[in-house]
């Protein structure tokens, strides 16, 4: 029996396809928001320990780094110093105690990221620890 | 034998935007796994490159220092003297918070050794320092 036949039963209505275009503005809002909204930068950490945190680690003094601004190194009590951090490598452990702590006194107008550096790069000389003191009087000289 | 020549059925206008679709949907779920919706920080506040492989937790206190030293919280600035008595309320607990610094890399070490000092002065042992991974230049 069909609808041409019998006038009871309606022919079966033809099944509109959905349109693409509505999907396709939605999808692209959607990309527009997490292309514009997230962010790819991978932040990483560097954490400085307190002296009284770090105290407990060590019962030797410290030994006394000052950092100048430009980048100049120098070790408080001898007259060992460089003119830049990044010349310090492994000849020169010499001067220095490895197994004792560190602590960087950087003068007041260093930079953060030159603080950063020098404590980085002083780790990876082979200090295994090493902190942040406070920084020096305006009146001191490295 | 005889080859009847392929009709071509019209296409509609939806089957030619199919690759398209494909290519878009991709760049979403790319961007969508691999990019991370986060608060937007403070533009002006460049932070200091390291080659730390440590990631940044969720630390409880975030506070923020641009190249002046001038420390805010939350977007808001803090002012010097009131920095002391705005920070003792997020920090007088029992077991301090963690406590992370955005600051710019060329704050000077003084106006960082200030702020240090209020911490430390509230009980905070590890303080750290937002950088990014790469060359420092």
């Amino acid at each position: 029996m069909t609808a041409t036949t019998g006038n009871t039963l309606i022919a079966p209505r033809r099944r509109r396809s959905i349109g693409l275009t509505a999907l396709i503005d939605v999808v692209f809002i959607l990309l527009m928001f997490y292309m514009l909204t997230s962010t790819f930068t991978q932040w990483k950490a560097v954490d400085f320990l307190s002296p009284s945190a770090s105290k407990s680690q060590t019962a030797d003094r410290p030994q006394l780094v000052i950092l100048g601004a430009d980048g100049s190194l120098a070790l408080h009590g001898t007259d060992f110093a460089l003119a830049s951090f990044r010349l310090l490598d492994s000849r020169h452990l010499q001067a220095f105690d490895t197994g004792r702590a560190v602590v960087v006194l950087p003068q007041p107008d260093s930079s953060l990221q030159t603080l950063v550096s020098a404590v980085e790069h002083l780790k990876a000389v082979g200090f295994d620890k090493v902190t942040l003191g406070k920084t020096l009087d305006s009146t001191e000289t490295p | 034998m005889h080859l009847q020549p392929h009709r071509r059925t019209p296409r509609s206008v939806d089957d030619n935007l199919i690759p398209l679709i494909n290519i878009v949907f991709l760049l979403l779920i790319f961007f969508m796994i691999a990019g991370q919706i986060s608060q937007i920080q403070h533009r002006d506040i460049q932070p200091p490159a390291s080659d730390s492989d440590k990631p940044v937790g969720r630390p409880e206190l975030v506070l923020q220092m641009d190249s002046q030293g001038n420390v805010s919280r939350d977007g808001s600035p803090v002012a010097p003297d009131l920095l002391d008595n705005t920070l003792a309320s997020a920090l007088d607990r029992d077991t301090p918070p963690t406590v992370a610094i955005y600051a710019d890399k060329t704050a000077s070490a003084a106006s960082l050794d200030t702020l240090f000092d209020v911490l430390r002065n509230h009980g905070i042992t590890t303080i750290t320092l937002y950088s990014i991974a790469g060359e420092d230049r």
